[in-house]
């Protein structure tokens, strides 16, 4: 199975805490005007900070072997931390997944251990998906390591869209060439993120869709990230129940919490 | 009088001469039989090494594997290809591969999980005579596993402690179990010290969900056939199927023990040049202080093949009772060293392209042991009292009288 | 009579069998030039395999911190690098010392991620005398600076990553506080040694470089590898390293720090001086023959010069100088007969690359030259010499005791 790495951004946006444009919020500067796409992309960056959230989802992977769908239950406070159970299938209910800033455990439930993940299980997948444990860690900012243009304003497959095309800076620790991001006019919500490699050859896509308002904000209830090396794998994640303003704090998000549950 | 009376004679006449000769020949008998018990044993220890702990003569995969190994490049059907080999005298076992992470207290490490049929894997790989620490595997405790030296240390486990292994199953699930440590084996190999986890082969299919299927079949041959046509054989059996000689999967080490090989039979050769010269001396000796004597033989009609024979005969004369006396010293000798054996190295484990090299290196005893030598001397003795025989018997009878 | 008069005695005594005594100084002389050839055949070569396992690994002398031969680990750190190797070579022995950074990182380019061992240098100090694996370029060079965003990768690695020269490369290490971090760099380098642990497990990176990454102080290392001219004083050079260095650090040899090399390296030694043995065994009993041979054919002679006033310590002493001399002539035809094939070995050498293949062999994760060469310690030399002096005195006493313990009268009957 291939797996990828994915700006922690475009994660946490999908799984660990649901993302809401703050309704009314600060000044939108003019699309056309040089500061936009650095504003988009803090917007994106920044969604969640300080947003508590609590969620259930349902993720399905599918690889050339295998086809499995599995239930995870989800709280997240902002970037830093997030704490991910699986409710089923029954063999896997209580493993779960806890980030407490940069550090990474997993709590396996058959034998009540908890494991530490180190820097070489980073390229490991998370949960069996086609995410890798590192893209939970990351702390690659889409502002200040890349140089964003917009490339586009219009129509994409009936949405008004902008596109962006993103380009890591020299020294920032980026394996890709090129990000190409979507979003829409609407609402400044990601629609699409195309990863390139250095030769500009196409290697990943994460798409979402499925936008909702729930308590006020708007989320991408589903979510696909895709390989695109025609071997037809994918994980798909969809948003079952949310419920932000949780009361939860940092002292949630602990090891002995992951046991506990 | 017949040759050898005379020549009897002649070698118990001068009693301190010939004992001075017998005993250098004799020396050098036992240093010869010594030296071709330690050969053999070196390279028999050191195929026993490598063949009977890790690679076994032959190894089958399924095509591509060896390329990118994965959960899902299987052999389908090894048990009809295990049948079909045991049927011509082969030995053969299925092991399970699968890449998976050990954790223990705070530490974890990457490791190759070895899903293998206990019993029968006994026939093809001694790893299971190798434990340092505790015991082997036991089919009916799937729960033991038994670890590889630097792993143990990584992880600080000694038998009795609990690993936690996790991993990917075929099924995609996140596979993790708890088990416990039965053994920790002695240094095998590079990657079995570093990342060997052993495990019933119950075990690796019940944790990776991989109810049918192996990775690798390792295959020994029958006794007498050689490499080549054993291959051959399997080839044979197993058409679809990625087959190679321990050779072909390690091309560096084999072309090692070739050059290992032309290093011993140059010191061989060289250590019967030194022995031959020995001999050689002691003959020149005494055939040049009896030149007289040969001097009266001639002059009262000997002719110089008479001589001649009387020279053999009393040469070979004396390499029987060498022969004699360095057998019976060689073989209490011999049995302790191949039964004790010499440790050469002060380590408890080294490797030689990642395969463990056993430092207690054991003398082999076979018939050849001996008989190698013996007729090594023999030839060598031949040559060198050809020199001094034949002066001896071209001796003109009036200067040999004059001698000093 | 005076002693001179005894030893030229001797002398003449082992000229009057002009054969016999050839015969024994060839004998000698093959010996000796067996084991000068077989000694310094295993002198130069593990001589060799011991330098090149020190410049691919940490030297002949490794500085570090203490607990890191059992657990290695970037947290145990050794602080002063800088100092340390001043400290190294202000002995007088240690001809180069370099600090490094080695440990344990992720590797990942765009489509795969693969776990390597990285070794962070200072371009400006090391060279192929320290790190063998400059002399190993397929690609690229070494890093220009030692604060540069290049990544020097083993052949396997590059192609398992799916990279080529110029590429990213992101790599991701844990810190001395133990947190995860990361780093770009591009392609700058390819190394090809042919030793698979090697080119498919290890990357080289500028030390400033990792020291940045890892949060490192300005002088702070995992060890400070340490070069001399003779390999064998390295034992000693560590103890005395040891009192130097301070609490914070030890300083290890190469036996200690690639304990499966010296296990290797002990076992062929062993087996050298097996042969050896043998040799020597083998050349004392051709001298004990030709020596007890001599005295037994000239009883009758001993007993004339024992009834005319020899006593038999003189007569012991005169074998004893037969003896003797018959070593030192041995000595100096031995030289002469093994110069020349010594000198060809010397320069020359013996190619057993047909043997072993072009690539060289890997043994204990180092990759050994097909080429053996012959280089004998000059102390080893002496030793042989010795050891014939010695191995022909011994010889000698049986026959020389013998030789005293003649009776004149039975002597002399003896026709």
């Amino acid at each position: 199975m291939k797996r990828t790495s994915v700006p922690a951004c475009a994660l946490a946006l999908a799984l660990l805490a649901l993302p809401g444009s703050c309704p009314g919020g600060d000044a939108v500067p003019d699309p056309e005007s040089p500061e936009f796409a650095a504003y988009v992309m803090n917007r994106i960056d920044d969604q969640y900070r300080g947003e508590r959230s609590h969620g259930v989802m349902e993720m399905h992977v599918k690889t050339v072997h295998w086809e499995r769908t599995i239930s995870l239950e989800a709280w997240s406070l902002g970037k830093d931390f997030s704490l991910v159970r699986i409710l089923s299938p029954k063999k896997d209910r209580g493993t779960a997944t806890l980030k407490a800033e940069s550090d990474l455990f997993t709590f396996l439930a058959k034998t009540g251990k908890t494991i530490k993940i180190t820097e070489g299980m980073m390229g490991g997948s998370w949960m069996g998906s086609h995410f890798t444990n590192d893209d939970l860690v990351k702390h690659t900012r889409l502002s200040e390591d890349y140089d964003i243009e917009k490339v586009y304003s219009g129509e994409a497959s009936g949405t008004m869209i902008h596109r962006f095309k993103l380009v890591p800076k020299p020294d920032a620790p980026v394996v890709w060439g090129k990000i190409v991001v979507s979003v829409r006019q609407l609402d400044l919500q990601p629609l699409r993120q195309l990863f390139y490699d250095e030769d500009g050859k196409e290697v990943r896509v994460l798409k979402f869709s499925e936008h909702s308002e729930i308590e006020g904000r708007i989320v991408p209830r589903k979510m696909v990230m895709k390989p695109l090396d025609g071997s037809g794998e994918y994980t798909q994640v969809l948003w079952k129940e949310i419920d932000f303003d949780v009361d939860i704090d940092k002292g949630f998000f602990s090891v002995q919490k992951l046991k506990s549950l | 009088m017949g040759v050898f009376k005379m020549a009897w004679r002649n070698v118990w006449r001068s009693r301190r001469r010939s004992l001075v000769t017998v005993a250098a020949m004799t020396v050098a008998l036992f240093v010869e039989i010594h030296h071709t018990s330690l050969i053999d044993g070196y390279v028999a220890g050191a195929e026993r090494n490598i063949l009977d702990l890790e690679m076994g003569d032959v190894q089958i995969f399924a095509q591509g594997y060896r390329d990118d190994p994965s959960l899902y490049a299987m052999i389908g059907d090894e048990e009809e290809i295990i049948a079909a080999l045991r049927t011509r005298g082969f030995g053969a076992s299925a092991r399970l591969l699968g890449a998976g992470l050990a954790a223990a207290g705070d530490t974890s490490a990457g490791v190759m999980l070895r899903g293998i049929d206990v019993d029968r894997d006994a026939r093809v790989s001694a790893v299971g005579r190798h434990v340092l620490e505790g015991r082997w595997l036991d089919p009916g405790d799937p729960r033991g596993i038994v670890v590889g030296r630097k792993l143990a240390r990584t992880l600080a486990v000694g038998p009795g402690d609990e690993v936690v292994m996790l991993t990917q199953g075929a099924d995609g699930s996140m596979a993790n179990d708890l088990y416990i440590v039965r053994g920790v084996l002695k240094s095998i190999g590079e990657g079995v010290d570093r990342a060997g986890v052993y495990m019933t082969e119950a075990a690796f299919r019940d944790l990776l969900v991989m109810p049918r299927g192996v990775h690798q079949i390792v295959v020994r041959r029958p006794a007498g056939m050689d490499l080549e046509a054993a291959t051959a054989v399997v080839r044979d059996l197993a058409p679809d199927l990625d087959v190679e000689s321990w050779t072909q999967l390690m091309p560096t080490l084999s072309s090692m023990f070739e050059s290992l090989r032309g290093v011993m039979a140059t010191v061989y050769f060289i250590i019967f040049m030194a022995v031959g010269i020995v001999i050689l001396n002691a003959m020149l000796m005494s055939v040049f202080e009896r030149i007289r004597e040969f001097g009266v033989l001639k002059a009262l009609g000997t002719g110089p093949g008479g001589v001649m024979k009387l020279i053999l005969a009393e040469s070979m004369i004396q390499t029987v009772l060498a022969v004699a006396a360095g057998c019976l010293l060689s073989i209490p000798s011999i049995w302790y060293l191949s039964v004790k054996g010499i440790d050469m190295g002060k380590i408890g484990g080294l490797s030689i392209y990642g395969i463990a090299w056993d430092p207690v290196l054991r003398f082999a005893v076979h018939a050849s042991t001996y008989l190698g030598p013996v007729v090594a001397l023999v030839a060598i003795v031949g040559i060198a009292v050809l020199y001094p025989a034949l002066k001896a018997a071209l001796i003109r009878p009036v200067e040999a009288m004059h001698h000093h | 009579m005076a002693g001179t008069r005894l030893s030229s005695m001797a002398w003449r005594n082992l000229w009057r069998n002009r054969r016999r005594t050839l015969v024994t100084l060839s004998s000698i002389a093959f010996g000796v030039m067996l084991a000068v050839l077989m000694t310094g055949l295993g002198d130069r070569s593990w001589t060799d395999v011991i330098d090149l396992a020190a410049r691919m690994g940490t030297g002949h002398v490794t500085i570090q911190h203490p607990g890191y031969l059992d657990t290695p680990s970037l947290k145990r750190t050794i602080a002063d690098a800088s100092a340390l190797e001043e400290i190294a070579l202000a002995t007088g022995e240690v001809t180069r010392a370099v600090g490094r950074i080695s440990g344990q990182t992720m590797l990942a380019a765009a489509d795969k991620s693969y776990g390597a061992a990285f070794i962070a240098v200072d371009p400006a100090a090391e060279d192929a005398g320290t790190l063998s694996v400059v002399d190993a370029f397929r690609e690229g060079r070494m890093f220009a600076s030692s604060r540069e965003s290049g990544i020097i990768l083993g052949s396997k690695l590059a192609e398992n990553l799916g990279v080529r020269m110029g590429r990213k490369v992101v790599y991701t290490m844990t810190d001395k506080q133990g947190e995860i971090v990361s780093g770009l760099a591009r392609v700058s380098g390819i190394i090809h040694t042919g030793a698979p642990s090697l080119d498919a497990g290890l990357c080289l990176l500028p030390i400033d470089t990792v020291r940045e990454a890892l949060g490192y102080r300005e002088d702070e290392a995992t060890e400070v590898a340490l070069f001399v001219r003779d390999h064998r004083r390295s034992e000693a050079l560590a103890t005395r390293l040891d009192g130097l260095v301070g609490d914070g650090a030890d300083a290890l040899t190469w036996r200690e720090t690639q304990p499966e090399l010296a296990g290797f390296i002990s076992m062929k030694i062993g087996g050298t001086i097996v042969f050896e043995i043998v040799i020597a065994i083998l050349v004392a009993a051709g001298i004990f023959n030709t020596m007890f041979m001599s005295v037994m054919e000239r009883l009758r002679e001993f007993g004339v010069l024992m009834a005319i006033g020899f006593g038999p310590r003189r007569l012991f002493g005169l074998v004893m100088w037969e003896s003797l001399w018959m070593a030192l002539v041995g000595i100096a035809v031995s030289a002469v007969v093994t110069a020349g094939p010594y000198w060809v070995l010397h320069a020359r050498g013996l190619d057993f690359s047909a043997m072993v293949g072009k690539g060289g062999s890997e043994v204990a994760g180092v990759v050994i030259d097909p080429i053996l060469h012959v280089a004998i310690f000059p102390e080893n030399v002496v030793v042989i010499g010795l050891a014939v002096i010695l191995a022909t005195l011994l010889s000698g006493l049986y026959p020389a005791w013998r030789a005293g313990r003649v009776v004149p009268v039975e002597a002399i009957k003896l026709v």
